[in-house]
């Protein structure tokens, strides 16, 4: 115990030159640990987070439903109107990633005006694709349009129905003019 | 009464203990090296002005972006930050004007990390990322293993002495690491409680990873995960070890028997959601160097080469 009293009593009497800024130290811990208390309390799984702080949400609920509903953008090939295919690769999607985009589309469909947003989201992802797809950064097929599916999954632990939704309905598409 | 009162110093003691101990500025000025570096390296590919172009019907600016008014910026202005960004994180790796550079870094590195969250939800990985900077933006990280301090020695200025300031950077990157882990922890026990570990959340989070459609984040590197799946009492047992691990990170604070296991437990918990469901979480990886000592790591180096050169020469064997 002296030796840790004698540590301490080291650390306070540095000189002044190497003297950590307690000050500057505790107000980064208060700020850390002030912002961290404010996202625990108004932890909300569906929410908007308080980024840098967060009260870590993301799976914290429990699920028992073996299927899900999600909704997946689908290039529609130019000339080949029967032929789609799921824009789910990063290249296709840039500077958004699959990630990104499912978290974007996840809160246009909260907000009030979501058709119109949705819309509009819908022809810049068209155009990005096709701009892109000109410029050489990709090499998928070019495109006609974006249908916006909703999709709904049977799950199995084998993921046998990976590839096959048990039911899709069409919610939006967007042609290029 | 008595007892509370005598029992303050001792608590200021271990206090000023944890934050303030005397240390080695190597540590430090290695971590900040390995820190920068390998944001640098993670994301110097990466680029983020093309948001600058993207449709407004996508902007939805975080808390911090509204309260300060900050608007979406043109992609000519996102480009100049990201490249002052990644020479700052260059700069802060090789401790050139070491204090301006992880200024610089922190400052710009919040704004484009921030941005990125106003075009699509939060992820989790950059948080932390951003509280390591600010307590290396406020310390001495560049008074060794730098160019700022061989341009020091070489005007024959004396290498600085361990100190508290060396110390708190590496402890308060702990604190905030803690932070994360712990609260994810709760958040799953105060939402779902011991359901999170007894009902088939795991199991589904490994079967939907699986799901291109289905799935949220990147791919998973390979379909283990189905075979996890398939085994409820492993993926039961995996889910209770996260949750488990999550929560108890703290003691990582204070115990140093337990924190090898809950540290290196975290990161092969972080490194097998990559390898079997996705999501990556690179840069947050990084805050893993700060619990390396790296000024032993670098004794016991130091240590080996010399000895290796004090040996005497092998003698050749003729038989």
């Amino acid at each position: 115990m002296s030796g840790d009293l004698s540590e301490a009593r080291a650390a306070a009497e540095e000189p002044s030159g190497a003297a950590p800024r307690r000050a500057a130290v505790f107000a980064l811990l208060a700020v850390l640990l002030g912002g961290s208390l404010v996202a625990f309390v108004r932890d909300d799984p569906y929410g908007e987070e308080l980024w840098p702080f967060s009260a870590y949400p993301m799976y914290s609920r429990a699920w028992n439903k073996w299927s899900a509903v999600r909704r997946r953008p689908f290039g529609v090939v130019r000339g080949e109107p029967a032929h789609e295919m799921p824009l789910i690769d990063d290249p296709y999607l840039a500077p958004f990633g699959h990630s990104r985009i499912c978290a974007a589309f996840s809160w246009i469909e909260r907000q009030p005006d979501r058709d119109r947003r949705l819309r509009s989201a819908l022809r810049d992802m068209l155009d990005r694709y096709e701009d892109r797809r000109r410029a050489g950064l990709h090499d998928g097929p070019p495109l006609q349009a974006i249908r916006l599916y909703e999709l709904r999954f049977r799950l199995d632990p084998h993921a046998s129905t990976r590839d096959r939704p048990e039911s899709r309905r069409l919610l939006l598409e967007v042609s290029t003019p | 009464m008595s007892r509370s009162i005598r029992f303050l110093p001792r608590l200021r003691g271990a206090w000023d203990r944890f934050w303030f101990a005397p240390s080695p500025p190597l540590n430090l000025g290695i971590c900040r090296a390995l820190f920068y570096g390998g944001i640098l390296a993670v994301l110097v590919r990466y680029d983020v002005s093309g948001f600058g172009g993207v449709s407004d019907a996508f902007w939805n600016p975080i808390w911090w972006f509204r309260l300060l008014g900050l608007p979406k910026p043109s992609q000519e202005a996102l480009q100049a930050i990201q490249w002052t960004w990644k020479l700052s994180l260059a700069a802060a790796c090789v401790g050139v004007s070491t204090r301006l550079a992880t200024a610089v870094s922190f400052l710009l590195g919040t704004y484009l990390m921030g941005l990125l969250y106003s075009f699509g939800g939060t992820s989790h990985r950059n948080g932390i990322v951003v509280f390591a900077m600010a307590s290396l933006a406020l310390s001495r990280c560049g008074d060794a293993f730098s160019l700022d301090r061989w341009w020091r020695a070489r005007r024959g200025l004396a290498a600085p002495e361990p100190s508290g300031a060396y110390r708190w950077p590496v402890r308060f990157v702990w604190v905030a690491m803690s932070c994360v882990f712990f609260e994810a922890g709760i958040s799953k026990l105060r939402h779902s409680g011991l359901a999170w570990v007894t009902s088939d959340t795991m199991t589904l989070l490994l079967v939907q990873a699986n799901y291109p459609l289905v799935r949220q984040a990147n791919p998973p590197w390979n379909d283990w995960g189905l075979w996890l799946a398939r085994h409820r009492w492993l993926a039961r047992g995996l889910a209770a070890e996260s949750l488990a691990l999550e929560t108890l990170f703290p003691l990582a604070l204070f115990s140093s028997r337990l924190r090898p296991i809950l540290v290196l437990g975290a990161l092969f918990m972080q490194l097998g959601i990559t390898v079997v469901m996705g999501p990556n979480f690179d840069v947050f990886i990084l805050t893993y160097l700060f619990w390396v000592p790296w000024d032993r790591v670098a004794g016991w180096i130091r240590d080996r080469l010399s000895s290796r050169s004090e040996a005497p020469a092998p003698r050749l064997a003729v038989r």
